[in-house]
């Protein structure tokens, strides 16, 4: 039972350290410090992650007296810690305000891939409907990857989960897409 | 003599390398996928690679004081993915080594998988784009020969030799499998 709620775990870590290093390069293409500010509000949830796994290894170990694979879970674990520490340094960087020599910005087209962070506004389309009541993705072109509602993150929404004022949406798509998303998290 | 690609085009390969590394080796922790895993070990080579021709290209820049520190971040973006490379090779060679079982449960729920295909020289798929393909697979990467091809569009020509990373349902795998070693009827 510990093993099954460990790799649970362990595949969470997955989900938040790729939008964690997905966030950074977008934060760094960008020159946006509210993307870079997300990447390190991921780090408290990856350290959290670290902390419930690591006991959770030490218990398996325990219960299934495997030491070689008790190992391997904490090098695991390591790795993605290892990946979640490169997306903040490159946060931080942005935070800092010490943008990479301008190379990044100037190599942005419409045709390229961008993450980016969208406020849900109070009485906007989005707010009390669904992701698929408003066929978002179909409509902007933009996939939303993650919400986070206050401190809490939910990883790959469905359809029909319900969209809240306040909810910061993180949406994949092209460049294109953003001033359509922009449109349904904004009072009209 | 060496030439010397623009910096920033070295930066967003490392960028979507390093990223793609990401995915494939947790892909291949979840399905104890071996091929997939040695994928991994491949582009933490090639990410090497890159950093070292972003490093030349950085030095090559830097032409006084100034623009030397306002290249530093770059170099500090280039090492985090190195990093980033690293440490997805780390996961993969847990996969190598068996020291982690695969999360065989957890996988029922994902009904797609990812897997490396070689397109063998009597396959029915050379000579066509992937925009012909009706196979119910969709192709995320091609390795030709050094170089990666990510996200690789509708008019991109299949060749002999090409590594495919294929995203899935598990259903179709043994049939995607077989078109590319030529061996379906």
């Amino acid at each position: 039972m510990s093993y099954q709620s460990l790799m649970k775990l362990l595949v969470d870590a997955k989900d938040v350290v790729s939008l964690m290093v997905d966030l950074a390069y977008s934060a760094l293409l960008l020159n946006n410090a509210e993307i870079a500010q997300q990447v390190l509000s991921l780090e408290e949830q990856m350290d959290q992650i670290y902390e419930k796994a690591q006991k959770l290894i030490i218990r398996v170990a325990m219960e299934e007296k495997d030491e070689r694979k008790a190992v391997g879970l904490l090098r695991l674990l390591e790795a993605s810690e290892r990946i979640a520490d490169a997306a903040t340094r490159m946060a931080d960087l942005v935070v800092r305000g010490l943008k990479p020599h301008g190379v990044y910005e100037a190599a942005l087209k419409e045709s390229e891939e961008v993450i980016e962070c969208f406020r849900v506004e109070r009485g906007s389309p989005l707010d009390g409907k669904t992701l698929g009541e408003l066929r978002v993705q179909d409509e902007t072109g933009m996939r939303i990857i993650a919400i986070k509602r206050g401190d809490h993150w939910l990883f790959n929404p469905r359809g029909d989960t319900p969209i809240e004022d306040g909810d910061l949406l993180i949406a994949r798509g092209f460049a294109g897409g953003v001033p359509l998303l922009k449109k349904l998290v904004t009072k009209g | 003599m060496e030439k010397i690609r623009p910096v920033r085009e070295v930066l967003r390969e490392l960028k979507d390398l390093s990223s793609f590394a990401i995915d494939l080796a947790y892909s291949s922790l979840l399905t104890g996928d071996v091929e997939l895993a040695e994928k991994v070990l491949e582009i933490e080579e090639d990410i090497g690679e890159l950093y070292r021709e972003l490093q030349l290209g950085v030095l090559m820049a830097a032409d006084d004081l100034e623009s030397a520190k306002s290249l530093i971040p770059l170099l500090s973006v280039a090492y985090s993915a190195r990093e980033i490379g690293e440490a997805s090779a780390d996961i993969a060679k847990l996969v190598l080594s068996k020291t982690i079982p695969p999360a065989g449960e957890l996988l029922e729920k994902t009904a797609e998988r990812l897997f490396c295909v070689v397109i063998k020289d009597d396959s029915p798929l050379v000579g066509k784009n992937l925009g012909e393909l009706d196979w119910g697979a969709n192709v995320i990467a091609v390795k030709r020969q050094r170089r990666w091809f990510l996200g690789p569009e509708d008019d991109f020509v299949l060749r002999e030799g090409d590594c495919l990373i294929v995203e899935a349902p598990r259903t179709e795998e043994v049939k995607v499998k077989e078109l590319a070693k030529g061996e379906f009827v």
